[in-house]
């Protein structure tokens, strides 16, 4: 049986829905589906009808978007100006929004320079469950006035509230990038280069499951033969040198997960390089694809069998690591793992949502429409 | 009353201050124009001291702060007329440093400095460097949301928070985050940052490390006027530099920093300007090149290039020491630290002058250029009936300015109990009333730091009582 799917084409049309239903789950482009997994009676909200760019002066470093706006839009005018969302959100080529990223808590291979996300997203409004159109943050890089809804938002998976603008940093993009790239024997012996890159200004660190290494920097003629030189000398072999097309495909593949097989279950966790090692080598028997973004801080694993769910589920937990399932269906809440803190989002969610229109943050929502 | 005897049973009496003479140095902090006089003050050892405390309050119904080196500049650690204070100084264990992935873990009490300090030999260091750095605590800087003068690039203490265990007003304990630089579901640390002890109580952080960087290269600009300086930071920005730092001082500050410790800053400038890059050696060897020709054509009639660290550092200590500096030029001063777009910045600048002129009270500027985060400083003598009182409406008037531009209140002092009348101007009744469903979720009897932030409540009168004493001594500024 298929969910029922409303489009609003502005705010005022949102609210007068919320009247009206009893189960709400926003979605965007389609992009992150397991998120997207719910109850018979749940409404999903399509959010591209509110979409567009509200405010952007490149000077101030900051622009403001509406909630359904295609990341590959804001990209697109950020490039113009030689800007670019650094914490590079995924699968832009796929059609994802910029609210369903916010609201999956996804940042891309770029993080890797300034930070993810939640270094970013400086100003949110959204509406509640009751339908109150709530602002919160600002839209100037610095401000600590009032309470950080910004940051709240960020891996909300529509439980908090719906998206309908958001305001972020941006920063001047390289005009051109070189992959450098080396090949290991094992995962364990690329992870343990990891920490010694410290105080390189690389715009990437990749491991894929091939055991290669990319290393990402922003092109200056003069000071490319130092640098790599530099980098040898950490990485204790030859780097070879990527450019032009490939280079870019090569990070655009990282972003759009075309490394992992159509149709498999795609699961994100969150990890450092040595729990991101401890988890590999705890799933060794089950054979995941893989591939380990940001300077190990993401770990995102793949698998078509239908049990990886629980296996992940028990491994993570076992670590104390968390973890998101993003495509694929598997019939269970999305957040595996530890899930920290989850009492205190339990109660923001009541003060939200009284009346829990949005889906519960627990397995509740496992009976799913599918 | 039944409360402090509970509270004789968990503390020793050399750790329960009841008497007026103990309480009176926990009237006020950094803030000093407001105070007001606490129930108790309690010095715990133990997170469980503090949970229990806490629990005492909520079953009591009697409000409660929590408290580090008190440099708020927003009255937000001042204590409740009648409640308890937790001081947390003592909680000062630096508990992990993992320098493989870049993290350490330290007690809410932990000064900001010794957290630089403890993970230096690993080439790393804490980001966020409020200017009360060598004694302001990371519990303080969470709960505010600190800032520093490198914010554009490094962002603010949230960005640097990667996990927290706290005890929620109602005494319950939660541990929010991981030590991982990503998340998973909300980012329940990020939000709990800046929350003004409206929650309740962090007891341990884990906080990001950052790479030292291998090379900065610094310049000083002198301006004969502030708009020639303002348009410089735009042309700076606009060429795709990001500078670590952007820091403006206008003749008075420049004056003053001069008096007192004498940088050898050009005297006759109306303004200065300051840029640092740092990074990677070689890259940022070849930006400085570009920035050094960028500066050329913005009008600039000296330059000075800072040729090794000690001249860098001379650099910054005159504008490091700004602050305490206009103290000498007036017996007493307020500082505001509303933000407004970057490019609206010299526009602010003259009505702030228009202000000055209007009120008749000199005000000198001391600015965070890069993110637009000013840093008024209005000068007044607390001696003058009303002159308070005229100051502080100059500094709402500039307040006010600041959201009309489309900016912010506050950049980096939080709102506290001085800047809570003006949330209206930047928040509808419907945000402030989501706020207080939120705050009264984790503290459904609003005993934590009770009347701060939101714009009812009751407010303390204003007195005036000079610089605090740390102020006075040189270690801590108001920025």
């Amino acid at each position: 049986m298929e969910n029922k799917t409303s489009r609003p084409d502005s705010i005022e049309d949102l609210i007068d829905l919320l009247k009206t239903e009893t189960s709400i789950l926003p979605t965007g482009g389609g992009t992150k589906p397991a998120l997207t997994e719910c109850l018979h009676h749940t409404t999903l909200v399509d959010m591209r009808g509110i979409s567009g760019i509200v405010e952007y002066q490149s000077s101030e470093y900051t622009i403001t978007v509406k909630g359904g706006t295609p990341l590959s839009e804001i990209k697109t005018v950020l490039k113009e100006n030689g800007q670019y969302l650094p914490f590079d959100p995924p699968l832009a080529n796929k059609g994802a929004t910029v609210a369903g990223s916010v609201a999956a808590g996804l940042s891309g291979p770029g993080a890797y320079r300034y930070g993810p996300l939640k270094d970013f997203i400086i100003g949110v409004r959204f509406v509640d469950g009751m339908g109150n159109h709530v602002k919160g943050g600002g839209k100037v890089v610095k401000n600590a006035a009032g309470f950080d809804f910004p940051k709240l938002f960020n891996g909300s998976i529509g439980r908090l509230g719906i998206i309908t603008e958001l305001s972020f940093k941006v920063f001047p993009e390289p005009q051109a990038y070189v992959t450098l790239k080396a090949s290991f024997d094992s995962p364990s012996e690329a992870l343990a280069i990891m920490p010694k890159l410290l105080g390189f200004d690389l715009e990437g660190v990749e491991l894929n499951a091939f055991n290669e290494l990319l290393l990402r920097l922003g092109y200056q003629e003069p000071t490319m033969a130092a640098r790599k030189a530099g980098l040898e000398k950490i990485v204790g072999r030859p780097l070879q040198i990527v450019i032009g097309y490939h280079e870019s495909e090569t990070w655009t593949a990282i972003s759009d997960f075309d490394w992992k097989q159509a149709d498999c279950n795609l699961f994100k966790t969150a990890t450092t390089t040595t729990s991101a090692n401890q988890l590999l080598e705890a799933l060794k028997h089950q054979n995941p694809d893989w591939h380990l973004s940001n300077g190990g801080k993401s770990l995102y694993l793949a698998s078509s069998n239908p049990d990886f769910y629980n296996t992940l589920d028990q491994e993570l937990s076992q670590l104390h690591l968390s973890g998101l399932q993003l495509a694929g269906s598997s019939g269970r809440f999305p957040i595996l793992g530890k899930a920290n803190g989850l009492s205190f989002v339990n109660r923001i969610q009541k003060a939200l949502d009284p009346n829990k229109l949005f889906l519960p943050f627990t397995a509740v929502a496992a009976e799913t429409a599918k | 009353m039944e409360l402090l005897s509970e509270l004789a049973k968990l503390f020793p009496s050399n750790r329960l201050f009841t008497k007026k003479s103990q309480l009176v140095a926990y009237e006020t902090d950094g803030l000093t124009s407001f105070r007001s006089e606490p129930l108790a003050v309690v010095v715990p050892e133990t997170n469980e001291e503090v949970i229990e405390t806490v629990r005492l309050c909520y079953k009591a119904g009697i409000p409660f702060v929590a408290r580090g080196s008190g440099t708020s500049l927003s009255g937000g650690s001042m204590p409740v007329e009648g409640g308890i204070v937790i001081t947390l100084n003592r909680l000062n264990k630096i508990l992990k440093i993992d320098p493989e992935n870049r993290y350490i873990v330290v007690q809410a009490g932990t000064v900001n400095l010794k957290v630089s300090q403890a993970v230096a030999h690993h080439g790393l260091y804490y980001a966020p460097d409020p200017s009360s750095q060598q004694i302001c605590t990371i519990g303080g800087n969470l709960a505010f949301n600190s800032g520093g003068a490198h914010c554009l690039k490094y962002g603010m203490t949230a960005n640097h928070v990667l996990s927290i265990k706290a005890v929620l007003a109602d005494g319950e304990v939660v541990e929010l985050g991981s030590e991982s630089g990503d998340t998973v579901g909300p980012d329940t640390s990020g939000f709990f940052c800046g929350n003004e002890g409206l929650f309740g109580v962090a007891l341990e952080a884990t906080l990001r490390l950052t790479p030292k960087p291998q090379r900065y290269c610094t310049l000083l600009a002198a301006y004969d006027s502030l708009g020639k300086a303002g348009n410089a930071v735009s042309v700076v920005v606009d060429s795709g530099l990001l500078p670590g730092a952007m820091e403006i001082m206008d003749k008075l500050a420049i004056k003053a920093a001069e008096t007192a410790v004498k940088a050898g800053y050009p005297q006759d400038a109306e303004a200065l300007l300051i840029v640092e890059l740092e990074g990677e050696t070689e890259a940022v060897e070849e930006d400085f090149k570009h920035l050094l020709v960028l500066i050329k054509d913005t009008g600039a009639y000296e330059t000075r290039v800072a040729a090794n660290e000690t001249e860098r550092l001379t650099i910054w200590k005159g504008r490091k020491s700004a602050f305490s500096a206009v103290g000498r030029l007036s017996p007493d001063y307020l500082v505001q630290d509303g933000v407004v777009p970057r490019s609206r910045l010299g526009e602010a600048l003259v009505k702030i002058q228009i202000y000055s002129k209007e009120y008749g009270i000199d005000v000198a500027n001391v600015f965070h250029a890069g993110d637009g985060n000013l840093h008024p400083l209005i000068m007044f003598n607390g001696k003058e009936e009303g002159a308070l009182e005229r100051a502080e409406e100059l500094a709402g008037k500039i307040l006010s300015m600041c959201v009309n531009m489309g900016g912010s209140i506050t950049g980096e002092h939080g709102v506290g109990v001085e800047k809570k009348k003006y949330m209206p101007e930047m928040f509808t009744e419907t945000d402030l009333e989501c706020m207080k469903r939120v705050r009264a979720a984790m503290d459904p009897k609003g005993i934590a730091n009770r009347g701060k932030m939101f714009p009812d409540g009751e407010a303390p009168a204003l007195t005036t009582i000079g610089a605090h004493p740390l102020e006075k001594a040189g270690i801590i500024s108001r920025e």
